[in-house]
């Protein structure tokens, strides 16, 4: 019986230290050490007492479990993502809007990251990205006819000039055409104003020199006896760095990819044209959060 | 990787709080936050999920002594342990300056030290940091429960089992009554502080 006290004991103070594993495994140790004892009245009630608590603490962890499958990150951790996302470096404010914008959409927050790039569509130097990325947020989320009805709404309100318009069409249709859903498109093929929106029509002097904008890519597999490509879908892109989401199973075509490696042979998808290049991996991780959940993020730099 | 800010005139610098899921972290911060009133300068940042467990950091700035002439102020972060959070413990570590990592000394959380240990090592590397070289202490927590008669380990198991390699200072404490919590900050904050100059080529 000092057995059982010293093991219900040590499980009450695992329970209160949150150690519910350790404290369910001294538990059932009691009660199997209980079940071998002669019948006795206090024997039972001891055993039911135990068998309760069992039931509570494997009630207690299913529910952390599944706490866990579905992690939401509150309004306030996404704040705190954004802030620390711009922690280490000096950046503008809306510089570091972008990036923690990107992070979000990197652990799959993309109905966040939307919100966030909507508030620089007013920012002369970042808004075609920005555009650009919500086209990719909402396909990523399958809503294909979103990204339509966004782009129709930034023509209604003249959000861009004409130049932009038409980088951000061709973006656009790309994407689209690249999930088979051009269809969408085809009733706004007259939708881009034939005039600049701008009545005074300034240059865009302080538009940066758009990177070019890449839609899928297909790694071309080292050793194989035939060529065997992988084909993915961009799922970000910040100048020359590429971000996409492999499967386990992509992944294990992979898997001796790590930081530094050289990838040396991918084929980059652009909007009108594809060219061969390298790129070096600057990370690799399983993805733990969210709803990419167990995919991988593959983080890769342009090389030439 | 601290921020200057010379038009302000402040360091800023990060220190993490790190170790496996339940081995008192937050307790650690906690405790700080109270006992150190007069040097905290922010509110405490603390989310927990309905599991009772820290989702995301902690968020605890303060204030030290000038370091030439400019202040030093501190962020101190927590990571959730679950194995589930591993891109948010990568996440925190960026741009760390100085880690504690915080060991639990129950002997039925041997192993998930170990691991952890093991984690940060690797995070770590991936930001291009060595665990060898980043300013780094360790604390055995929960040291009070030796006289509840739960199996602890002992401090030499515990340098055996994690500081072999490392050899950085440990400190035994109890982040509940607070033995051994400041003394632990103490000690990485002047290992972080030390590093800081010479990264900033500051020796005096
Ligand atoms: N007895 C005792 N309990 C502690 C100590 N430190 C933390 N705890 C308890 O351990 C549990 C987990 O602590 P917490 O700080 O949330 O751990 P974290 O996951 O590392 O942040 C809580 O129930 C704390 O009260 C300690 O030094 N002694
Ligand atoms: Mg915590």
């Amino acid at each position: 019986m000092k057995e059982i006290k010293t093991l219900i004991q040590e499980a009450e103070i695992y329970q209160s230290q949150g150690l519910l594993q350790d404290a369910l495994r001294q538990y059932i140790s009691a009660s199997k050490i209980l079940l071998k004892k002669e019948q006795s009245e206090k024997k039972n009630m001891l055993m039911r007492s135990i068998t309760k608590k069992i039931h509570q603490l494997e009630q207690s962890l299913y529910n952390n479990q599944q706490d866990l499958k579905t992690p939401k990150l509150s309004k306030k951790s996404q704040d705190l993502v954004k802030n620390l996302s711009s922690y280490s470096k000096k950046l503008g404010k809306d510089e570091a809007l972008l990036e923690g914008a990107m992070s979000l959409a990197k652990l799959g927050q993309y109905k966040s990251a939307i919100t966030e790039f909507n508030k620089l569509l007013t920012n002369k130097k970042l808004c075609v990205h920005a555009a650009k990325n919500i086209i990719r947020n909402f396909i990523a989320l399958s809503k294909p006819e979103m990204a339509v009805k966004h782009y129709k709404r930034w023509i209604e309100k003249k959000r861009f000039q004409n130049r932009q318009f038409e980088n951000i069409r061709l973006f656009l249709e790309s994407n689209l055409k690249n999930k088979g859903f051009e269809k969408l498109l085809s009733s706004h093929n007259d939708t881009i104003p034939e005039k600049p929106p701008t009545s005074n029509n300034q240059p865009i002097d302080d538009e940066p020199e758009e990177p070019l904008d890449i839609i899928s890519i297909g790694i071309i597999l080292e050793n194989r006896s035939k060529e065997e490509t992988l084909e993915l879908d961009v799922n970000f892109q910040s100048g020359n760095n590429i971000n996409v989401i492999l499967t386990s199973n992509d992944h294990k075509l992979v898997e001796h990819y790590s930081v530094g490696y050289k990838i040396p042979q991918i084929r980059f998808f652009l909007v009108n044209a594809l060219f061969i290049g390298q790129g070096i991996v600057s990370s690799f991780s399983k993805i733990t959060l969210g709803p990419k959940i167990d995919n991988y993020s593959l983080d890769f730099e342009i090389i030439d | 990787m601290a921020i200057v800010n010379l038009k302000k005139r402040e360091i800023e610098c990060k220190i993490v709080y790190y170790g496996p899921g339940r081995c008192g972290k937050t307790t650690n911060l906690e405790y700080i936050h109270k006992a150190f009133k007069k040097q905290v300068t922010s509110e405490m940042v603390s989310i927990n999920t309905d599991g009772d467990r820290t989702l995301f950091f902690d968020f605890l700035p303060m204030e030290l002594g000038k370091l030439k002439g400019c202040d030093v102020r501190v962020h101190l972060y927590t990571v959730p342990g679950q194995v589930q959070y591993t891109s948010t413990r990568k996440l925190v570590l960026r741009g760390v300056d100085g880690i504690v990592f915080v060991a639990d000394s129950l002997e039925v959380r041997r192993e998930k030290n170990m691991l952890s240990l093991k984690d940060l090592h690797q995070n770590l590397k991936e930001y291009g940091l060595s665990i060898l070289k980043i300013p780094l202490v360790l604390q055995f927590n929960k040291r009070d429960l030796a006289k509840e008669g739960i199996p602890l380990m002992s401090a030499e198991q515990m340098e055996k089992d994690l500081n072999k390699q490392l050899k950085v200072p440990s400190y035994p404490g109890s982040a509940i009554t607070g033995e051994g919590v400041g003394k632990t900050l103490q000690a990485c904050l002047k290992l972080t502080i030390q590093s800081l100059k010479k990264e900033l080529s500051w020796n005096d």
